[in-house]
């Protein structure tokens, strides 16, 4: 069971997504509409990703997604933006994000998450690959 | 959740030098480091410029200053989102120490976290020099100021 947060300011923005998760019956949804709560959430729960608006009450999604790789790195994020990707690769390099998605993120972008939140995790639990003496 | 394999920090330094692993003075006994490769790395080989694209780490282990053993690790498949990755293989490979050419944001936080000391050297892309300069202290550790990308 992965638990995902979602932060928005917006109240039906991850609409398609949250039924999404919820019909997938593998995710534990939670939801945030302030940055600070978003944070007090993450502080307290362990999270698997984290997806976050464009736009947030006191600051921009990319704003939020760098307080939230200092504060806790190992949570996955993927962040709604109207950047080309070239742009968004050039914003959020090195912030580890999972996934650009669209404005209005539909059903087939949170399979695609899910997706790739698999794919992490298989990878994060293959066995160890044999160190070769040289 | 996605669990990450941590490891008692080493409290360990380079006598005589300047660095220090995880801020703890003393005298060396044994430290692992890493150093992101291209190829079949080894002492000899070329670094690789973003560590999580590498080919191979480099394992260098010392043992009172001196090199022990030099082994290679095949890196695992780098996917986008997936920092976390390589920070887990080289903590459940007990590594103390990285020397990276770049790093992002999130996986230098990743490494602080499960207590690996992050080094940096953007310029030589030869392992040898590095290692002797880690064995001497002179390697400066990587600063926030010094990451790559929007994470800055």
């Amino acid at each position: 069971m992965l638990t995902i947060l979602l932060v928005y300011e917006k109240l039906t923005l991850f609409a398609s997504v949250k039924d999404s998760f919820v019909k997938s019956g593998t995710v534990n949804v939670l939801e945030a509409q302030t940055t600070d709560a978003a944070l007090k959430i993450a502080s307290e729960i362990s999270l698997d990703l984290v997806i976050v608006a464009e736009q947030l009450n006191t600051m921009i999604g990319i704003q939020f997604v760098n307080m939230l790789v200092q504060a806790n790195p190992l949570i996955n994020t993927a962040l709604v933006s109207s950047l080309s990707p070239e742009d968004f690769h050039e914003e959020t390099e090195g912030l580890g994000v999972l996934m650009q998605l669209p404005l209005e993120p539909q059903k087939s972008d949170a399979e695609e998450m899910l997706q790739k939140m698999e794919r992490i995790i298989t990878l994060m639990r293959l066995p160890q690959s044999k160190e070769v003496t040289i | 959740m996605v669990h990450m394999a941590h490891h008692k920090k080493a409290q360990l330094s380079f006598g005589g030098g300047h660095n220090t692993i995880n801020g703890e003075k003393g005298i060396m006994s044994k430290v692992r480091v890493a150093i992101p490769s291209e190829g079949n790395g080894g002492l000899d080989g070329k670094r690789a410029g973003h560590f999580g694209h590498c080919d191979v780490f480099t394992f260098v282990d010392l043992e009172h200053g001196k090199i022990k053993d030099i082994t290679i690790l095949p890196n695992i498949e780098h996917v986008q989102g997936g920092c976390m990755v390589p920070v887990n293989l080289l903590a459940e490979n007990k590594v103390n120490a990285l020397v990276v050419g770049g790093i992002g944001l999130r996986p230098l936080n990743g490494f602080k976290q499960v207590g690996i000391d992050v080094y940096h050297d953007a310029v030589r892309p030869d392992i040898r020099p590095i290692v002797e300069d880690f064995i001497a202290g002179t390697l400066p550790m990587i600063t926030e100021n010094d990451v790559c990308g929007g994470g800055k």
